[in-house]
Formats: structure tokens, C-alpha cells, sequence
């Protein structure tokens, strides 16, 4: 057969449509609890929102398998944001024009702020899958949204908490950072709960101007003779992605671990570990949203870490599995205990209720829909004895509620 | 004929337009009203490449400075002069592109123009997401949508879909001033130095001059559409005016054609069109996407609207149009 101009344009258009058909189909199946989930599925933000869509995943399955809501099958509807608050605004107004009422949104926070203000108008509830931002539950608080996600005050607040509890010997910490705000929140929050726990127990403890590094650098080593020559024995690292794997790969030819007593990093956990495997530095901390083997007893958490190896034969999931996976299970427990759609009765139920997820119990604070659940960190580093070339080696747990930041809704946080 | 057929079906999409939230899901006319917008961005940006020769790749940048002014007025509490906040943020855009053509403009065209602007816009949009005052890289959110009034008049933009209608008035009022712009004695004159700029200072045009008044013309225009489209996605941050942004028009000028003044409407409708059609495919989204703009591109050198009129042309008088299509193979501007 012969292509010519017209018959690839019409297969074109023939194909166009016949693959947006099962969209269509799907809004007319009617009967299933319908979560519109939207995320960043392109550009360099994907990477989280691939996890995302993998937990949800996950967590649809689960649920559909014990036999879903009241009876009825829950159904998934995916849209990418396109990582821009004009892209999730499009996904949401499209969403709620085809009826939809429950939503799980994540997790930049542009985008979610993008979406916060149509909640009321559309009439529907939300989970704000693992955001971070302050402003999401204070200033640009609603009260149909609730964040299953760890503010910086929270979870570095306790980080530096158990860095006191567990190294009362180290009186002196430097820290590393770039220029960028959240990054400077996340070492003010260390540096806070490291100097409350530190007092309280009547000891003190000296924290060095953090040394910046250029965001999306290249080159680390002056910072790095920097901080091996303030002489502090402990280092919290708040580098994130490829630049803290770049940052950790010229560390390791300064002798970092031998600098050092303890090494903290604020979130990479195995993201590091995974890409330098047998480089790994010898041993780090890291905050974490979700690890399986911290959780051991917990079902839940063994269902999903289970079933995520199965999806991509990973054994060490990132923690937003976790944390998506219980979004879509806030919001399954709420319908089902309501027995409604309707977000004047979800509010209630999910402020009430704490379901039993992966990450533990699932509870929100009331005043401002603020995630009040455990906290996680891991310590793990270079194992020559494992095939990886790294092992985890300790877990700790703190109680997430000890570490909310005030609750201000409406208002910014002073 | 041509004409004819190609006016007939404008009316057709604009009643199309216009009476799109009678009969279409909410996210559709956001969609819709979104792409109102950036097409009459890119627009502008066709009037600087198509007439005036320059190639400029910071468009995105008075896009974001118009934007902005109407996020922080609205935010002081200015939703009373709606209008005057337009215009404001139009004269400011106008005044920006002015001042960069001043300087730019004598020393650079070509690349360097291209590469001077990207990095102007550039620096934008990393100096916006370092002030806190402006929401640093959260933007600022929660835009009110205000009420607009003319003479006795007054309309809440707030309700239904007011805002919506309000965008279709004034991007068709946004077109005919391109329009006008662009096949006025103005426009013929900026074609005469594209096409030979020594020629047109021979002949006694101030070659600078009219170059310098079409990239202020066309920052005001960029500028005015980032002012209508704060309160239609009701947040701006930093990356409304990032480099995706500044090479929107010029994505949409190749897919509709940057030999006609339409050519970059067609260009984002037809793009946007894709990307509605194709958004439930997670995923391979951009590589359907892509293949049907590299299909297109590939297929149609003049972009759509060339391939529109050759169409029209040969359907009217087919033995003329067949005789013209081998005779010329670059056009220049068609009205």
C-alpha cells in the first residue's frame, strides 16, 4: 500500500482519537469511587511522580482486591500536571467537570497551590500527597485539603532531636547547603531541634553558618575543604539529587568519613547509596517518609513494600510509595466510614479517623490538616559483605506530633 | 475564494469559541481560554519575527513581567481599576522591551539578539524566585478575579464564566490590533526591511527606529496577555516565564506557518488540541505529541496555514495553483 499525505493524516487523526477513547469510556462506567489523582508524569519532576502514581497504584489494587469501598470498586484517574500550576488547574477543572469529588495531589507545591483555591467552588476533599511547604496548611490553608506529608519544622526539628539524643559527645556541627529557601528551612529546623534537645539537657552546642554550594553545581571541593577544616566533628549535608551524589563522589577523595564522627544527610536516603553502591560513605543518616523494614509488624507496610517489588523488583522503595499508597487509603477509609462523597462529610471522618496504613497510623491535625504521623531515619553506609556494597544498618522512630510546627491556618507561620 | 472560505471558517471558531462553556467540561474552556491567551502571545511575538525579522528567545520574560504586575496590583487591593491595571501592565512591558531594544538592538540581531534575550529572561525569572515579597518560587497564589467596569457598567469577572468571555473580548480585540499592526503602512514597512534591510535604509526608512517601535509594540502585547492570564490561572510564579514559555510562540509559529498572520493562532490551537486529545496517554504523551509535530512540520514546510491556503488555492483554480506552488518555494507574509 502506498502512503501518501492523506492516508497518514487520516490514520494520524484515527489513531489521535481511538487512543483517547478509553478515557471516555471509563467516565461512563458509573459505579466505582472515582479518585482523580494528579501529579508531575513529565519533565525532570516525573521521577516523583512516577513513585506516586506507583503507590496509588498500589494502594487501588489492595483496596479492589479486599473488595474496595462499600462494595464498590475504586478507580484511579490519572492526569499530569506537566509540573505547572496552569497544568494542574487544567487536569483538576477537567476532573471535577466529569464529576469527579475525591482528589490526591503532589507534590510541588506551585501546583497545589495552583488547585487550592477551586476547592470550595467544585465542592470536593484532597489529599496533598507528600508536600512539604509551610504554606499549604497555614497561610494558604483550606479546610477540604489535608497534607499527608512532613513539614521541614517536623521532621528536621526531630532530626536534630535524635542527633542530641544519640550523639550527646558532639558539640559542634557544620553544615552544608545551597542557596535555596527550602533548603535553608530544612538547616534552620535541624539546627533548632539539635540546640532544643541539646539545652534541655543541659548541654550546649555549636552550630557553624552552613557553607553554601551553588545549586545545580558541579564542582564541590572548596566547599568541601571548607567544612573539613572547620574542625566540627559532626556535618548535616542538606544537598539534594544529582548534587548531592556529585557532592558525596568528591567528598569520598577528601576522606569525609574519616573527617567525621557522624555524617547526616536531610533526605537523599538511598537515593545515595544507589548510585554510588560500593562508594557509599561508611555511614549516614537520613531522614526517611517511609521504610518497610523500620515498620516491621505493620501488615500494611509489608503488603505495599510486597507488592512494589513485585511492580519493579526494587527492594529499597522511595518513601513517597509509602505515602501515596496511604493518600489513596485516607481517602478509601473516609468514604467507606461515611458511607458519602460529599466533602462535608469526609472532613470530619478523615480529621477522626486513623487508619492503619504503611506508614502507621494515619492521623491529621485537626486545626490545620497537618500530617501528625511517626517519623522515620535510617543509618546506612558501605558493606563489603553485601552484594549492593551498602547495608542499612540502624532505624530510629520518633512521634511526628511531638514536632508540628504552631498551627496557624489562614496565616503565616512567625 | 480563499478569502471567503478562510473567513468563513474563523467565524465559525469563534462562535465555536464564544459558546464553548454552554456545551464543553470546565477543563476545556480553561484550556481553551489558556490558549486564547498564549496565542495572541505568540502572535506578538510573529509580528517582531515574521515582519521585523528579529528572533527573539525571552518573549517568556515580558509574558511574566505583565503577569506579575497584575498578581501584585490585584493583591494591593487595585481590583477596582481592572482595567487601568491592563493598560498598566502593558505600558510597563512596552517600557522593558523598549529599554532592551535600546540597548540591544543597535549592537545585535540575528543569534545574538536571541541569546541576549533568553538570557535576560532568564535572569527574570532566577531573580523573581529569590524575592520573598513576590512568593519567591511559590509565586503568588489565590489571584482574585475583579470586576471590570465600563462607564456605567460593571461586570463581577469572578462568577460563572464571566472571566472566560471577558478573555474572548479582549484577545479579539488583542488580534485586530495585530491585524492592523501588521497590514498598515507599519506592517508593509517592517516586511520591506526583513526582506532587505540595506534596500529599506536606501530607500530612506530609519531601519532602527521601526525595528525598535515593533519590539516595544510586541513586549506590550506579550506583556498585556501575561496581565489577562494572572487572573485566569489565578497563581503566577517564576516559571510562567521560564524558557518552555519563551518558546511557545515559537513552536506555534512553525506548526501554523510564519508566512501568515494566523499562522501562530493555528499553530497553538492545533497544539493544544494534541495535548487535550492525547492527556490520557501517560507517559508516551510527548512522543505522540512529538511525532505528530515533527509529521506536520515535515509534511507541511509552510505550517498549516500555508498548506490551508495552498489547499483553498488549488481547490479555486487548480491549474494556477500548481503552476504557482512550482514557481515559489519561499514565500513572504501573506495577509
Amino acid at each position: 500500500m502506498r502512503l501518501n499525505r492523506r492516508h497518514f493524516l487520516t490514520t494520524s487523526a484515527a489513531g489521535v482519537g481511538a487512543l483517547a477513547m478509553p478515557g471516555i469510556l471509563r467516565a461512563q462506567q458509573g459505579e466505582a469511587v472515582r479518585i482523580g489523582l494528579i501529579t508531575t508524569l513529565s519533565g525532570p519532576g516525573q521521577l516523583y511522580g512516577n513513585y506516586i502514581k506507583d503507590g496509588c497504584e498500589i494502594a487501588v489494587e489492595r483496596l479492589n482486591a479486599a473488595g474496595g469501598v462499600n462494595g464498590a470498586k475504586i478507580e484511579l484517574v490519572v492526569r499530569d500536571d506537566k509540573n505547572s500550576p496552569e497544568g494542574a488547574v487544567t487536569a483538576f477543572r477537567e476532573l471535577t467537570g466529569n464529576g469527579i469529588k475525591l482528589f490526591a495531589q503532589g507534590t510541588f507545591t506551585a501546583n497545589l497551590l495552583g488547585t487550592l483555591p477551586l476547592l470550595e467552588e467544585a465542592d470536593v476533599t484532597m489529599v496533598m500527597v507528600g508536600a512539604s511547604a509551610l504554606a499549604l496548611t497555614h497561610e494558604a490553608f483550606n479546610p477540604r485539603a489535608f497534607r499527608l506529608g512532613f513539614s521541614s519544622p517536623m521532621c528536621f526539628g526531630g532530626y536534630g532531636t535524635l542527633m542530641a539524643q544519640k550523639h550527646p559527645e558532639i558539640e559542634k556541627w557544620a553544615t552544608l547547603r545551597s542557596d535555596v529557601t527550602a533548603l535553608a528551612d530544612i538547616t534552620n529546623a535541624f539546627t533548632k531541634g539539635l540546640k532544643a534537645e541539646t539545652e534541655k539537657a543541659g548541654r550546649k552546642v555549636e552550630v557553624l553558618d552552613p557553607v553554601l554550594v551553588p545549586y545545580g553545581g558541579a564542582d564541590f571541593r572548596n566547599q568541601i575543604s571548607n567544612i573539613i577544616g572547620s574542625g566540627a566533628p559532626g556535618l548535616f549535608n542538606v544537598l539534594q539529587g544529582a548534587d548531592a551524589i556529585s557532592y558525596y563522589k568528591q567528598a569520598r577523595t577528601f576522606g569525609l568519613d574519616e573527617k567525621f564522627k557522624v555524617l547526616c544527610d536531610s533526605a537523599n536516603e538511598f537515593a545515595i547509596a544507589k548510585a554510588m553502591g560500593a562508594n557509599t560513605p561508611a555511614s549516614l543518616w537520613s531522614w526517611t517518609g517511609w521504610y518497610p523494614a523500620a515498620n516491621k509488624g505493620n501488615p500494611v507496610s509489608d503488603e505495599v513494600h510486597k507488592a512494589y517489588i513485585k511492580l519493579r523488583g526494587d527492594e529499597y522503595p522511595n518513601w513517597y510509595i509509602g505515602v501515596s499508597h496511604d493518600s489513596i487509603l485516607t481517602i478509601a477509609n473516609a468514604v467507606a466510614k461515611a458511607g458519602s462523597l460529599d466533602a462535608a462529610k469526609l472532613i470530619p471522618t478523615i480529621e477522626t479517623e486513623t487508619p492503619q496504613g504503611a506508614l502507621g497510623k494515619i492521623q491529621f491535625r485537626k486545626e490545620d490538616h497537618g500530617f501528625a504521623g511517626d517519623l522515620t531515619y535510617i543509618r546506612f553506609g558501605r558493606d563489603d559483605k553485601n552484594a549492593n556494597g551498602w547495608s542499612v544498618f540502624e532505624t530510629a522512630q520518633l512521634p511526628g506530633a511531638e514536632f508540628l510546627e504552631k498551627a496557624t491556618p489562614g496565616s503565616k507561620l512567625n | 475564494m480563499n478569502r471567503t472560505i478562510s473567513g468563513a471558517l474563523l467565524a465559525v471558531l469563534a462562535a465555536a469559541l464564544v459558546l464553548l462553556p454552554f456545551w464543553a467540561n470546565s477543563g476545556l474552556v480553561f484550556l481553551a481560554g489558556t490558549t486564547m491567551v498564549v496565542a495572541v502571545f505568540a502572535l506578538s511575538w510573529n509580528l517582531l519575527f515574521g515582519y521585523a525579522g528579529l528572533a527573539s528567545f525571552g518573549s517568556g520574560g515580558l509574558f511574566s513581567i505583565g503577569a506579575y504586575t497584575m498578581a501584585v496590583t490585584l493583591r494591593g487591593g487595585y481590583e477596582g481599576q481592572f482595567l487601568l491595571l491592563i493598560a498598566l501592565s502593558t505600558a510597563i512591558g512596552g517600557a522593558v522591551a523598549f529599554a532592551i531594544g535600546v540597548v540591544a538592538l543597535r549592537r545585535s540581531t540575528g543569534i545574538f539578539l536571541a541569546i541576549l534575550t533568553l538570557a535576560l529572561a532568564e535572569l527574570l525569572r532566577i531573580t523573581l524566585a529569590k524575592i520573598h515579597w513576590l512568593g519567591a518560587e511559590d509565586g503568588i497564589p489565590s489571584i482574585v478575579r475583579p470586576k471590570a467596569s465600563i462607564g456605567v457598567a460593571t461586570v463581577d469577572l469572578a462568577q460563572g464564566n464571566h472571566y472566560y468571555w471577558f478573555l474572548c473580548v479582549a484577545c479579539a480585540l488583542l488580534v485586530a490590533l495585530c491585524w492592523w499592526i501588521a497590514h498598515g503602512r507599519f506592517g508593509r514597512t517592517l516586511r520591506t526591511i526583513r526582506l532587505d534591510t540595506e534596500r529599506a535604509a536606501f530607500m530612506g526608512v530609519d531601519t532602527h527606529r521601526y525595528r525598535l517601535v515593533a519590539f516595544t509594540i510586541s513586549g506590550a502585547i506579550a506583556a498585556c496577555a501575561g496581565s489577562l492570564f494572572a487572573p485566569w490561572a489565578q497563581i503566577v510564579t517564576p516559571d510562567i516565564g521560564n524558557m518552555m514559555r519563551s518558546t511557545q510562540p515559537i513552536l506555534f509559529t512553525l506548526l501554523g506557518g510564519a508566512s501568515s498572520f494566523w499562522g501562530p493562532m493555528i499553530g497553538a490551537f492545533l497544539f493544544s488540541a494534541i495535548e487535550f486529545s492525547t492527556r490520557t496517554l501517560v507517559g508516551i504523551q510527548e512522543i505522540i505529541t512529538g511525532g505528530i509535530l515533527l509529521g506536520v512540520v515535515l509534511l507541511f514546510p509552510t505550517g498549516v496555514a500555508g498548506a490551508w491556503n495552498a489547499l483553498v488555492a488549488r481547490l479555486a483554480d487548480p491549474y494556477r495553483a500548481e503552476a504557482k506552488a512550482k514557481a515559489t518555494t519561499l514565500r513572504p507574509v501573506k495577509e
